[in-house]
This record gives C-alpha cells, structure tokens and sequence, in this order.
C-alpha cells in the first residue's frame, strides 16, 4: 500500500484541468464558485426589486398623484416599465432557486461524501463532471434570454399558465426558460444518481448504514426525493414547451385543456424541492452542532428517521400551494393535515440539536454561530410554515408577503445560513486555509440581524394586506417596505464581506493540520482523518472506521 | 358615534334643502360613496388582522388566534432553550468535560408526541370552519349572488337578479368598486377571462383564484359599512400590480339607490357626452336634444331627472382622475402636452355646464324627486 500505486491523473494543468477534470473534489469546488457567482447575481437581481419597491414613486397613490399633476410617472425603475419588474422577479426565484441553492448543496455533497464515506471519488466521476457542466448552458439560456425580444420569462418562476402560454412565438424567453429547467434538471437527476449509487456501493469496509455520518444521509435522503420528483417538473415544462410551439392542448383551456393540471403536476415537484433545498443542510449542520458543542449527535436515529419521514411525507402536501384554487374541500382538510405532520420530524430535529448542544462545551466558532442561527431564525419560519397550513388563514395569506417572509425565513434564514455555516466549518478542509473568526463574526451578525428585519417584516405586510409579486402596491405599505429593504441591505452587506473573504483566503497560509478544529477526537469523521485539502486519491489507505452503536439502548 | 348622528342630521337636512331647492349635496354625498377615489389616500388598507369587515373574516381571526396561542409554545420553547444552552453551556475555559448521552428514549417519544397532540387540538375546530368558509349558508334565500371576472387587468361584477353590470368606469376607464349590502350574505361566482387572477379583499378574509374555463365559489357576509379595497393575488402580467380591488358595503337603503342610479347609467353616459361635446357643436342644442333623449328613454320615471344629477356628478369626478398618461407609448409622447392641456381645460370648464345644465332641467318639465335615502359619506362613518 503506497501511494506509487496511485498517481494523480493529470493529462492538463492549469485551466484545462479545471474543464476536464472528473476529481470530485474539484467538481465540489466548482460548484461552489458557480453557485456563489449566481448567488450574487441573483442577489442584484433582488436588489433591483427591493431597491425599486423602497422608493417613492413605487405606490398607486404617488403614480396617480403624478398623472394628475402631468408629470412622467417613470421616476421609479419599474413603476410604469411592469414588464421589466416581472422579468427581475421571476430571474430572481429561478436563479436563486435552480442556480443557488440546490447545486450549492451538490457542492458540500461532491466535495465531502466521497471523503466521508471513505471512497476514492464518485460511482460515476465522468457523469459527476457533466451533470455539473449541464449547469452552465442552463443558466446561459436563462440569462440571454434577457436580450431576446420580449426579454426573459416574466411570469414568474412558477410560470403557471395561461400567463405563460401567452406570447407564443413572440417571446422566446419563456422558452429558453423551459429549456434551461429543463437542462438544470437533468444536471440534478443525474446528481442524485451518481450520490445514491455512491452511497450504495462505495461505502468503506465497515461503514453500515447507521454507521454513515449525518450528513451522507441527508444528501442520500435528498437525492432520493430528486430522483423522483424531478423528472415530474420535466414533465410539467414540457406540457408548457408543446402547448407554446407545437400546438398541444395541455393546458389550454380554450381548446379543452386544463390549466390547473400544471399547477398539480409542478408543485408535486416543487414542494419536495423545497426539502432538497434544505436537507442536506439539516445533516450538515448537525456535524457543526456536534463538533463545536464537543458532543456527538443527539438522537442519530431520530435524525435518520426524520429526514426519511420528511422526504415521505413531503410528497404528499403540495397542494397546499394550491389552496385558493377551488379544491373539493376534503381534499384541502387532507393537504392541511399532511402539511400538520410535516411539522412533527422537523420538530424532532431541532429539539435534537438542542439536545446536542445540552451538557456540553460550547465553542462559538462563525460555524457555530451561524448554526444556532439558523436554529432561531428556522425556528421562526417553520412557526410561519405552520400557520399557513391552517386552510383557513391561508385564505388570507396566501399569495401576501408573509408567504414571501415565510420561504425567505426558511430558505435565507435556513438554507443559506445552513450554507454559511457549512462553509466557515469546512472550507479549511475544502481549500487548506482558515477563514478569518472576526471577520465571519461580522458576516454572522449582518446575515442574522439583516434576515431577520427584511423578513419579519415582509410577514407584517403579508397580514395587514400586501399581495405578492406587485411592482406597485398601496401607500399603506410603504414604511415596511423600507424597512424590508433595509434588511435587504444589511443581509447583501454580509454576503458580499462573505464572498470576498473566501476570494482572499486564497492568500493566506496554507494549514497543515488534517483535523485544524481538534474534533475528531470525538467526531470520528473521515474527511478530518485526511490532509487538507485532501489528496486526489483521498486517502492512502481508508482509515479504520470508528464503530459508534447510534441505536438507544432498551 | 355621535360624529355619525351629526353627519346623518347632515344629510337629512341637505336632503330638505334639495328637495327645496335643487342642491346637489345628496347627490355629492352618494358620489363620494359610490364613486371612491381607488386610486387615492382616501381609503385605508384593512386586512383580517387589521380590521376584519366580514363574519368569514372574523371567524377566522378567532381560527388564527387560537392556533396561534397553541403553537406558540413551540415557537418560544426552543429559542429560550437556545439561548439558554448558549448561555449555560458555553466553554468557559475552566475543563469542564461535556457529558457525553446520546439518547433518551423518553425525551424524544415526548417531543414527537406532544407536538402531535398540540397539531391534534388544532386540527379539529379548523375542519368546521373550513366547510364553512366553502359552502354558503342554506337558509341564505336573500342572498346577493355576483359573477365577478377578472381580466387583463380589471374586474367585472355581474349581478344577475338586478340585473347590473359593473366593474369598468365609464369616463376614466378605470376599475369601478363592487357595492354590496351590510349583514347580507354575498356570493361570489370568480371566472376569468385570460389568464389567472385572484380576487381577494383583505378585510373580507376571503380569496378564490379566477381561472379561465371553471366557476369557483365562495361567499362572505360583510358586517361592516365602509370602504374595502385589495389587489389582484395572483400573477396576472405586467398591470398585475395595479389591477386593483375595491368593494364598497351599504346599508340596504342605499344599495337600493344605487340600483336604481345604475339602471340609468348607460343613458346618463350620453348627456355628459353632449356636456363635454358642448362647443364643438351649435350652443346647447345638442345638449338640449340629449337631455330631450334622456327623458324620453325614462318617460314617468321621477327619480330620472336626481339619477342625472347623480351622474354628472359621479362622471365629473371620474373625469377629474382621467388625466392622459406620459409616456404610455412613444407617438403619444409629442402630443402629450396638448392632451394633457385639454384635460385641464375640460375640468375648469366642467363646474359651469354642470350648472346650465341644471337650470335647463330646472327651466324644462321638472318632475318633483321620489325620496332618495341620505347617504352619508362612507369614509366617515368607516372611521367611527
């Protein structure tokens, strides 16, 4: 056993090894710069919005006023130009959404799966290469389409028809839309084949299923929901594709289609997306709560069994997006229910990591303050998430801002919390430099405070009345929308202080620890049981995997 | 409640004075309730929270409540437990040693099952409310049935029994308010014409999605008088922002005003046609003719001569939010001064031939006004 028995594969140097590389570590670091890229874009995009709504001119009452006094009413980006404003909105959710947030996940699972389970690479390295390269026509269709005529998809990233079918022909932008979906999703179906197959078969000698750490479980769990639900979503764009250019009737209600027929069949995908979106991060940051509290993890089976549950369950609620739509009302009592239960293993999970946390040495590390901040500000989402179900009340609120706080709550305040923590815990692992405490302490704080009043509010808005997806509202809503975009700039502030501290990490030395955060001790994980960043080959030899009996004893 | 009595005296006495004279502040007054300015600050935004207008509405603020009160446990449990271990179980630095369990079999059976009882104690008064909130009330025999349909970006109110159409104005071309009847229950069939729409007022607590090719229902019963107004929630293309929604709610006295005022509407349309077309044509003459064509349409109708009042006034003030819009398209640019130039020049002009326009009618057969029921100023009387 030596490493002359393994050379690095190396037939470029340079930037060709870069755009032919199968390495699954430097296909996780791609991601992650791609996804970083596209999360500032998309973060301008939302800039635009929020930058727009906070200025005078963004109300009925001052468009009229200026009517009446004769005086152009263009003085805000998007009062009059309304086509613009829904172009911004729907590039936003489909960049952040398709571009940001599920591959940024793909990018802690390519990167550390492989390690964690003690495998040399991916089942399919070459799949894993070109599942991540399908991501970058996907979003060049998405973003060129700005510069067709009739600019890009702008009806939203739902694009519900007959809104979406309209313009057939005229608007190729909502074709390229389908198009990039579509080949964003074939970039993840064949992601979540290449980690299920890995987790499967590659696992090293003596790692059992309850032996994997958390975080395998999670993007096993995940690529499970992918697999399934994903090709659903391509079924749905494609009724969309047919019935805008080769004369099908799908969803075209004046030739006898059904309209609502999409809504049923995207959200059937897009609701589990919602659990793609977040549940590798649950696993992630279960290994933070655990390392930083110098613990292992509370309830693992628990945690196992949540996340299969939430992957379960979450199939059958997504006709809660749906409520207003005119539902045979018992069908509507059942999605209630269903999206009730939901609620039970998402408890399960965060009771258990504050039952990891309990008893034990709490370092606050960045990681670990984005980890209970994530914690409080899910917390409060979820508690939003809750009081939607309620059919009823989501009468009221569905299609408000509070709908808008509520996903912002889960996914900025989660998902993209649940990212930064991951990030500040294991980039000394995925780049070999440690990041700087003081400055993340910053970005923690400006991420949490900024989250936490821009969403808030849009909650208020979304009860005293506001509808979403307005480029104009009612003056009555004016001060939270300020306050709203003041959050917006805080939170933005961080992400960039974000951004550019991982650019110039580059810079410092580089660590020579495997284990830079002295846990493993406990923790027992294999990516720390290699240098950092690890070697092409991982590991020269597998360690031994440490055997912990996760089941409660009776 | 004593400001409501002052402005009803109010009323009652302007309804002596032009039952005496011929003054227009009845007819002001059912403008300013009728004919809302959507547009402007004068109404307020109410929302379930903030001021719930309907029984459906208050049903479920109460829903909301109780929910809320059994949840919220859940929300502040595990924040105080939080902060709590970040507080308690920090790494001081004096080698304190973690404890090391990493079960409790107990504990966590109790926190899956508590929370399944709490959904458990939720989930059973939400299921009457939610049949209710679908189907009407059967012993509602008087109800108030309207088809509202949303387009590219307005809606239209059809009442069926009476036999009124509304929804776009006739001289701004902007959305018109819906007007329904306090403590009458209100059903509403939502259909479109294009692409989806929803039609929700806030204060009402009701919102059903209009989609082309079905009929969806829901109904309401709004307790309050006053001005309500909402926005399209569903993504309906570019005017989606400014398709706006307005209902206003009256007692029944009033709601049988307006249906008669409604019944001349379209007739009344022409005379302010004449009215605006004045010095184009010969002096009065067209004017003359249209009024002679008004009352010949309704020959032995009293309350047609205060329904033409009531018109010209209403129309005057739509005509005054009509402002030619900058910018709309590019060959308008150029001619947009003079647009605008004529539009001011209209309303200065207005006030004057309203006036002549009365002392003709005066001068002509004056049929003596039926009884029309004060209205007072909705806004007012919402604020008490």
């Amino acid at each position: 056993m030596t490493t002359a028995l393994l050379p690095p594969i190396a037939r470029y140097t340079g930037v060709m090894d870069w755009l032919t590389t199968v390495d699954h570590k430097k296909i996780g670091l791609m991601y992650f710069w791609f996804t970083l890229f596209m999360g500032i874009v998309g973060g301008a995009l939302s800039g635009l919005i929020r930058f727009h709504l906070a200025m005078p001119g963004a109300t009925i009452e001052a468009i009229q006023q200026a009517r009446l006094g004769g005086v152009d009413v263009a003085m805000n980006l998007f009062s009059e130009n309304r086509h613009a404003y829904n172009q911004v909105m729907t590039m936003h959710a489909s960049v952040m959404i398709f571009f940001v947030v599920i591959p940024a996940f793909a990018a802690f699972g390519n990167y550390l799966l492989p390690i964690m389970i003690g495998a040399r690479d991916m089942a399919f390295p070459k799949m894993n290469g070109f599942a991540f390269w399908l991501l970058v026509p996907a979003s060049l269709l998405m973003f060129t389409s700005f510069l067709t005529a009739g600019g890009s998809a702008a009806a939203g990233w739902t694009s519900y028809p007959p809104l979406s079918l309209m313009g057939r022909g005229a608007n190729p932008g909502q074709d390229m839309w389908i198009l990039g979906v579509h080949l964003a999703g074939l970039s993840s179906i064949l992601g979540s084949i290449n980690f299920i197959v890995t987790v499967a078969n590659m696992r090293a000698p003596g790692m059992g299923w309850l032996q994997m750490p958390l975080f395998v479980w999670a993007v096993f769990i995940t690529s499970v929901i992918q697999l399934t639900a994903t090709p659903v979503l391509g079924s749905a764009v494609t009724m969309l594709l047919m019935d805008r250019n080769f004369g099908t009737t799908f969803l075209d209600a004046s030739k006898g289609g059904d309209p609502l027929l999409y809504q049923h069949i995207f959200w059937f995908y897009s609701h589990p997306a919602v659990y793609i979106m977040i549940l590798p991060g649950f696993g992630g940051i279960s290994h933070v709560f655990a390392a930083f509290s110098r613990k292992r993890v509370f309830g693992y089976f628990g945690m196992v069994l949540a996340l299969g549950v939430i992957g379960i369950i979450g199939f059958s609620v997504w006709a809660h997006h749906m409520f207003s739509v005119g539902m045979p009302t018992a069908l509507q009592a059942f999605f209630m229910y269903m999206s009730f239960l939901i609620a039970v293993p998402t408890g399960i999970k965060i009771f258990s990591w504050l039952a990891t946390m309990w008893g034990g040495t709490i370092r606050f590390t960045v990681a670990m303050k984005f980890a209970c901040g994530f914690l409080s500000l899910f917390t409060l989402g979820g508690f939003g998430g809750l009081i939607l179900a309620l059919v009823p009340v989501d009468i009221s609120l569905h299609d408000t801002y509070f709908v808008v706080g509520h996903f912002h709550f889960t996914l900025v305040g989660g998902s993209v919390m649940l990212l930064f923590g991951m990030t500040y815990f294991w980039w000394p692992k995925m780049s070999g430099r440690m990041l700087d405490e003081k400055v993340g302490t910053v970005v923690f704080w400006l991420m949490f405070i900024g989250v936490f009043v821009a969403f808030m509010t849009m909650h208020i808005s979304g009860m005293v009345g506001m509808a979403r997806r307005i480029s104009v509202y009612y003056e009555d809503f004016r001060r939270l929308n300020v306050i709203t975009t003041v959050g917006y700039v805080l939170a933005m502030l961080g992400s960039i202080i974000f951004v550019g501290q991982l650019v110039f990490s580059y810079r410092k030395p580089k660590i020579t620890e495997n284990d830079p955060w002295k846990i493993n001790d406990l923790q027992g994980g294999l990516e720390w049981a290699t240098s950092s960043p690890p070697p092409v080959y991982n590991f020269e030899v597998v360690p031994p995997i440490p055997i912990v009996d996760h089941m409660p004893k009776h | 409640m004593p400001r409501l009595k002052f402005l009803t005296l109010v009323g009652a006495l302007a309804l002596v004075a032009s039952a005496a004279h011929g003054a227009d502040a009845p007819v002001e007054s059912l403008v300013t309730t009728f004919n809302p300015d959507l547009w402007g600050r004068e109404i307020t935004m109410t929302s379930t929270w903030t001021g719930p207008a309907s029984n459906i509405a208050k049903d479920v603020l109460d829903n909301f409540w109780f929910s809320f009160l059994v949840f919220v446990p859940f929300l502040v449990l595990p924040q105080v437990l939080l902060v709590y271990a970040m507080l308690k179980f920090r790494d001081r630095g004096d080698g304190r040693k973690s404890a090391t369990f990493m079960h409790n079999t107990k504990l966590e059976n109790l926190w899956t099952a508590i929370p399944i009882l709490a959904l458990a104690i939720v989930a059973i008064p939400v299921y009457p409310l939610l049949y209710k909130m679908e189907l009407p009330p059967k012993d509602a025999d008087n109800a108030l049935a309207i088809t509202v349909r949303g387009k590219q970006f307005a809606w239209e109110y059809d009442y069926k029994r009476e036999g009124i159409n509304v929804g776009n104005d006739l001289v701004s071309g902007q959305q018109e308010p819906m007007v329904l009847v306090k403590d009458r229950v209100t059903t509403l069939r939502i259909t479109s014409n294009d692409v989806n729409h929803a039609w929700w007022v806030p204060a009402f607590g009701v919102k059903k999605d209009a989609i082309i090719g079905r009929f969806n229902n829901t109904w309401f019963t709004p307790d309050r008088v006053g001005n309500f107004k909402g926005q399209c929630a569903e993504l309906c293309g570019d005017g989606h922002g400014v398709m706006i929604i307005s209902a206003v709610v009256v007692e029944p006295a009033q709601f049988e005003t307006w249906q008669m005022l409604q019944k001349h509407r379209d007739q009344a349309k022409k005379v302010w046609d004449a009215l605006i077309a004045w010095e184009t044509g010969k002096p009065e003459d067209g004017l003359r003719q249209a009024l002679a064509g008004y009352r010949g349409k309704f020959l032995g109708d009293q309350q047609a001569d205060f329904a033409l009042q009531y018109w010209m006034a209403h129309n005057q003030t739509s005509f005054a939010r009509s402002a030619p819009i900058k910018g709309a398209k590019v060959e308008d640019q150029a001619s947009f001064p003079q647009r605008f130039a004529e539009w001011q020049r209209q309303q200065k002009l207005m006030p004057a031939r309203r006036e002549r326009l009365g002392q003709i009618m005066a001068a002509t057969v004056a049929a003596a006004p039926a009884h029309i029921p004060a209205a007072a100023p909705i806004v007012a009387q919402a604020q008490e």
